[in-house]
C-alpha cells in the first residue's frame, strides 16, 4: 500500500515515514510533490511513494504535531509547505535512531558472520 | 508550464472526483500541476488531458477518495485536540484566577441568599444568561465566517461542541427544580455543585470563542482565496 511500482515494496513498508522526516530535516520545508521526486531522484527511481500513500501520513504527522504547514502563492498558484516542528526534529532524531538499529539488526540475519563477531 | 485555464480546470477535476473542499482541492491542483509539468516536459507530445489521466491514474483505483478521508480524520483530532487545550487553559495559570473568582464570586452569592427558592431563582437566571451568551457567540461566529465564499475541512468544525451546552443547563436546572418542588430539599452543596457545571459551561463557551478566533485567523493566513475581500 505504502510504495507501488517496485517488486520489493513490502520491505520498504513502515519505512515511509523516517523517510519523509528525514528529506524534511535536510531540507527544511518541501511540498508533497517535491518530496516523491526527492524520494525517487536520490533512490535513482528505485522507490517511488504513491501519492495514495505519501498525503494521509502526512496528515496524520501534522495531527500529531510532527509537522506543520503554510501556504505560500506561487504566481496565481497556491501551493502548501510542510516543515518540522520542534517536536518534530525532536521525533527525527528518535527516528533515525530506530532505522539505525533495524538496518543493524537486518544485517546481522542477511550475514550472520558479523553478529559473530 | 500549464496555463492559468488548466490550472483553473484542475479545481473542477477535484470536485468531478468528490473532492469538495477548497483546502483539499489546493493540495491536489498543485501537485497536479507540478505532475504534469514535468510529465509534458519529458514528453512535448503530451496533451494537457493526457497527462492528466496519467497522472491520476497514478493515484490507484481510489483516487482521491484515502486523501480526502484522512484529511477529515486528521482536522476532526486536531480541532478537538485544540479545543481541550484551549478549554483546560482555564484552570492552569494565568487564567484559572478568573475562573477561581468566578467560582468565588457564585459561592459567595450562594451563602448570602440563605433561602433555597432564590438560589434556584439566582442559578436559572444565569442559566438563562449564559443560553443567552452562547446564542449571539453563535451568531457573531456565523458573522464572522460569512466571508468564507469556498468550503473548507478545514474551517468545517467550527460549529461542532456547543450545542450540548444549553441542553445540560436546561437538564441539571429543571431536574433540580422537580426536586425542590417535590421533596422541597436543596442544600447549600446542591448550590455548589450546580454553580461549578454552569462554571463549566461558561467556561466551554470561552474557549470555543478563543478556538473560533484561532481558526478564523489561521484560516485567512493559509487560505486568503477562501474568504472574499
Amino acid at each position: 500500500m505504502y510504495i507501488c511500482s517496485m517488486k520489493k515494496s513490502s520491505l520498504y513498508k513502515g519505512c515511509l515515514e523516517p523517510i519523509l522526516l528525514r528529506l524534511l530535516k535536510d531540507h527544511g520545508r518541501m511540498y508533497g510533490y517535491q518530496m516523491t521526486q526527492m524520494v525517487k531522484d536520490i533512490t535513482k527511481g528505485e522507490l517511488n511513494i504513491t501519492e495514495g500513500a505519501l498525503y494521509p501520513l502526512l496528515h496524520k504527522l501534522e495531527e500529531q504535531g510532527i509537522v506543520e504547514t503554510e501556504t505560500e502563492m506561487n504566481g496565481n498558484r497556491m501551493r502548501k509547505y510542510y516543515s518540522l516542528t520542534k517536536a518534530g526534529k525532536k521525533q527525527t532524531s528518535i527516528a533515525m535512531d530506530e532505522m539505525k538499529a533495524f538496518m543493524q539488526s537486518l544485517e546481522y540475519i542477511v550475514n550472520p558472520k558479523i553478529a559473530l563477531r | 508550464m500549464i496555463t492559468d485555464e488548466h490550472y483553473e480546470s484542475l479545481f473542477a477535476f477535484c470536485r468531478k472526483h468528490y473532492v469538495q473542499y477548497y483546502d483539499v482541492q489546493v493540495e491536489l491542483a498543485d501537485h497536479l500541476s507540478a505532475a504534469i509539468e514535468e510529465r509534458m516536459s519529458n514528453n512535448p507530445k503530451l496533451s494537457f488531458e493526457q497527462a492528466l489521466d496519467a497522472v491520476y491514474a497514478g493515484f490507484g483505483i481510489k483516487g482521491f477518495a484515502d486523501i480526502v478521508a484522512a484529511r477529515e480524520k486528521m482536522v476532526s483530532k486536531q480541532c478537538r485536540k485544540q479545543k481541550w487545550k484551549l478549554f483546560f487553559s482555564y484552570f492552569t495559570v494565568p487564567k484559572i484566577a478568573m475562573t477561581i473568582c468566578l467560582y468565588a464570586v457564585l459561592l459567595l452569592l450562594g451563602k448570602i441568599l440563605a433561602q433555597d427558592f432564590h438560589r434556584i431563582v439566582l442559578l436559572s437566571a444565569i442559566g438563562f444568561c449564559l443560553i443567552i451568551f452562547e446564542i449571539i457567540h453563535s451568531l457573531k461566529n456565523s458573522k464572522l465566517f460569512k466571508k468564507q465564499i469556498k468550503a473548507m475541512l478545514y474551517t468545517g468544525d467550527r460549529l461542532n461542541g456547543l450545542i450540548s451546552s444549553s441542553v445540560i443547563i436546561q437538564i441539571t436546572l429543571s431536574s433540580r427544580i422537580s426536586k425542590v418542588i417535590d421533596l422541597n430539599v436543596f442544600n447549600y452543596f446542591d448550590y455548589a455543585i450546580i454553580s461549578f457545571i454552569l462554571l463549566l459551561m461558561f467556561v466551554n463557551i470561552l474557549a470555543h470563542r478563543d478556538f473560533i478566533k484561532e481558526l478564523y485567523n489561521s484560516a485567512i493566513e493559509k487560505y486568503p482565496l477562501a474568504f472574499s475581500k
